[in-house]
C-alpha cells in the first residue's frame, strides 16, 4: 500500500482559514473548546485524552474534563490530512490579572450567546424555507394534497370496513408542513463553524503550523515514529478506534467503534522493517491477549529502506538545512520542509492462545 | 491384560523417513519439529499428520487434523530463543501455504499409538476368539454387550481434505520439552471469544 508523504497534501474537509486549532503547549497537542472536541470524536474518530482536572475536588476526577490532549500519532494525522492547523503556545504563561479574567469570561459569554443567537437564526431559517416550499405550489398544490388525502381515506375505508368520514375532516392541516431537506451548507449536526484563528493570539509566538515534522512538534523523524504514525492511519482507516495501550502491554488500544460503547479487541505491537519476533515475545503478547480478553495484533510496517538508506537521507536533511542557515532564510518557513512521498506497506497477524496444549 | 498392539504404529523415540529429509533442510528446527510431531500426535491427539518445507521459504511445518471434519491446519515448529522469524519469514510462509497444492501435500505418517477406538476393537476381537476357543481373556469392557449384531452408532467419519491457508498455529518448544501453542492469523480478526456488538 504506498500512501502520500507527510506534507499536508490533500485538501481534506476544512480548507484554509477553517481548519480547527490543536494548541501546542510544551510539545503536546491540546484541545480547549468542546465543539473542537465534539467534532474531532464524533467526525473524524480521534477522541484524545479528557485531561481536565480540579485537584481540589477529588470527585470531580471521576469524570474529567477539557482540555483534551491528544497523541503525537492523533495531532500529526489531524495536521497531515487538513484537518487542523498546530498554534504554538507559550510554555510558561503568567497567571492572569483579575482584569484579564474577568475580560476573558466576559469574551466566553458573548461568544456563547452569539452561537446561540446563529443556532436560533439557523433553525428560524430552516423554518421559513420549509414553509416557502410549502406555500410555493399555490392553489393547485392545495388541491393536489386534498386529493391525495381523500384517496388515502377511503383506502383506508375500505380496507378496514368502516363507515367513511367526511372528506373535509381528512384535510391536512397547514400546520403541519410536509418533510423538507435542509437547505443549510453547514454540516447539520454542527450548526456554527469553529474561529480558526486563537481566542488569545497574544499567547503565540509562532505561525500555525501546517506541515510536519516542525521543530516545535518534530514527528515523525525516525524509522519508528513513521511506522507508528503509518499504523495508525492504517487501522484508522479501516474504521478503527484508536487509543493509548502501554498499561496493556502494546502501543495502541484498536477498538471497533467509539471507545465509548466498545472493549478494545486488539492490543497492537509495531514491529519496524524486519526486526525480529521472539518466540518469547509471542507467548508473552499472547497471554497478555489472553489475561485481558483482547488478541495482540501484529502491526509489521516496512518502508524497504535498509538503514544505509535511512542514513544517507538524515545526512541530506543535515546538509539542506545548514545551506538554509548560511544563505540566511526564514529558518521558521524552512523548518515546515515538505518530505517527498513515502511508500510503505503495513501487515496485520492477530496472536490468540490456541486454546490447547 | 495383553492388548496385542499391530506393528503399523510407529516407534514414538525413532525419526520416520519424512522427518530425516526435513531436519536435513531445516536443522534450526530439529528438535521443535521431532517433539512438536509426538506432542501433537500423543497428546493433543491431532492425526493424519504430516511433515514438509515450504518451497522456497527455509521453514518446515507440519500438517494435520485437529478434529477429522475441520480442514487441515498448519503448525510452525519454533525453538524458544531463536531469532530467525522476522515479518519477512510470516509473509513468505502465508504466501507459501496459499500456493500449495494437493500434490505437494505429502502422505499422513502412521500413528505413534493405537486410538482408543482401535484398542477398544481388538479388545473385542480378542474376546470373541477366546469365547470360541473357550479361553478367558481379560480385555477392556466391550461396549457392546447386550447388543448383539446392532450396527455402529456413527456412520464412516467424513474427511475434510481442505487446508486452512489464513491462520497458523505457531509451536514454540522450550528446553525442557514443553510445547505452547498460539494461532496467528493473516490479517485482523476478532478475538473468537469477543461476540459480535
Amino acid at each position: 500500500m504506498s500512501e502520500d508523504g507527510h506534507a499536508s497534501s490533500s485538501p481534506g474537509p476544512s480548507q484554509g482559514d477553517s481548519k480547527l486549532s490543536i494548541y501546542l503547549v510544551n510539545g503536546v497537542g491540546t484541545v480547549w473548546e468542546a465543539q473542537t472536541a465534539a467534532i474531532l470524536h464524533c467526525t473524524y474518530g480521534i477522541s484524545g485524552l479528557r485531561a481536565g482536572t480540579l485537584p481540589g475536588v477529588s470527585q470531580q476526577n471521576v469524570f474529567l474534563g477539557l482540555p483534551v490532549t491528544l497523541t503525537k500519532e492523533e495531532t500529526a494525522w489531524c495536521v497531515i490530512n487538513g484537518i487542523a492547523q498546530l498554534v504554538p503556545l507559550h510554555s510558561d504563561l503568567p497567571d492572569p490579572s483579575l482584569s484579564d479574567i474577568s475580560s476573558n469570561t466576559q469574551h466566553r459569554i458573548d461568544r456563547i450567546q452569539s452561537y446561540l443567537l446563529r443556532q436560533s437564526q439557523d433553525s428560524a431559517r430552516k423554518a421559513s424555507i420549509a414553509r416557502e416550499a410549502y406555500e410555493k405550489g399555490g392553489e393547485k398544490a392545495r388541491l393536489k394534497r386534498e386529493a391525495r388525502a381523500k384517496a388515502k381515506a377511503e383506502k383506508e375505508r375500505d380496507t378496514n370496513r368502516r363507515p367513511a368520514e367526511a372528506s373535509s375532516s381528512q384535510q391536512i392541516s397547514p400546520t403541519d408542513p410536509p418533510k423538507m431537506q435542509s437547505h443549510s451548507k453547514s454540516n447539520p449536526i454542527y450548526p456554527h463553524e469553529v474561529p480558526s484563528h486563537p481566542l488569545f493570539p497574544d499567547l503565540t509566538f509562532a505561525k500555525p503550523i501546517t506541515r510536519l515534522p516542525h521543530r516545535l512538534f518534530p514527528f515523525p523523524l525516525t524509522a519508528r515514529d513513521r511506522a507508528l504514525l503509518d499504523t495508525f492511519k492504517a487501522l484508522h482507516d479501516r474504521g478503527y478506534r484508536i487509543g493509548l495501550g502501554p498499561r496493556f502491554g502494546g502501543e495502541y488500544l484498536v477498538y471497533p467503534g467509539d471507545y465509548l460503547r466498545y472493549h478494545a479487541h486488539f492490543t497492537t505491537q509495531v514491529l519496524v522493517r524486519d526486526e525480529c519476533i521472539r518466540p518469547m515475545e509471542l507467548v508473552a503478547w499472547g497471554r497478555l491477549g489472553t489475561g485481558t480478553k483482547k488478541a495482540g495484533l501484529l502491526c509489521c510496517w516496512d518502508d524497504e529502506r535498509g538503514d544505509e538508506e535511512e542514513r544517507e537521507a538524515d545526512e541530506r536533511e543535515q546538509r539542506a538545512k545548514a545551506l538554509v542557515k548560511l544563505e540566511g532564510r526564514d529558518e521558521q518557513e524552512e523548518d515546515q520542509h515538505e518530505a517527498g512521498p513515502l511508500e510503505y506497506q503495513v501487515e496485520f497477524y492477530s496472536l490468540e492462545w490456541a486454546n490447547f496444549g | 491384560m495383553t492388548i496385542d498392539v499391530a506393528p503399523r504404529t510407529l516407534d514414538p523415540l525413532a525419526r520416520t523417513q519424512q522427518e530425516e529429509e526435513i531436519i536435513a533442510a531445516c536443522p534450526l528446527q530439529a528438535g521443535p519439529v521431532h517433539t512438536t510431531l509426538r506432542d501433537l500426535a500423543l497428546s493433543v491427539e491431532w492425526s493424519d499428520l504430516r511433515v514438509l518445507e515450504l518451497a522456497s521459504t527455509g521453514w518446515a511445518i507440519i500438517l494435520g487434523h485437529k478434529r477429522r471434519h475441520e480442514p487441515l491446519r498448519a503448525v510452525l515448529p519454533l525453538p524458544l530463543h531463536t531469532t530467525a522469524l522476522r515479518p519477512s519469514s510470516l509473509r513468505a510462509i502465508f504466501q507459501a501455504l496459499e500456493a500449495l497444492s494437493d500434490d505437494d501435500i505429502p502422505h499422513a505418517l502412521p500413528d505413534f499409538a493405537p486410538s482408543v477406538e482401535e484398542l477398544q476393537e481388538r479388545a473385542q476381537r480378542g474376546k470373541q476368539v477366546s469365547q470360541t476357543d473357550g479361553t478367558r481373556n481379560v480385555g477392556l469392557p466391550d461396549p457392546t454387550d447386550g447388543e448383539e449384531n446392532t450396527p455402529p452408532a456413527h456412520g464412516p467419519e467424513v474427511i475434510n481434505k481442505s487446508l486452512d491457508r489464513d491462520m497458523i498455529y505457531v509451536a514454540i518448544v522450550t528446553t525442557d520439552s514443553t510445547v505452547v501453542y498460539y494461532k496467528l492469523t493473516k490479517g485482523i480478526k476478532k478475538p473468537a471469544d469477543i461476540p459480535d456488538e
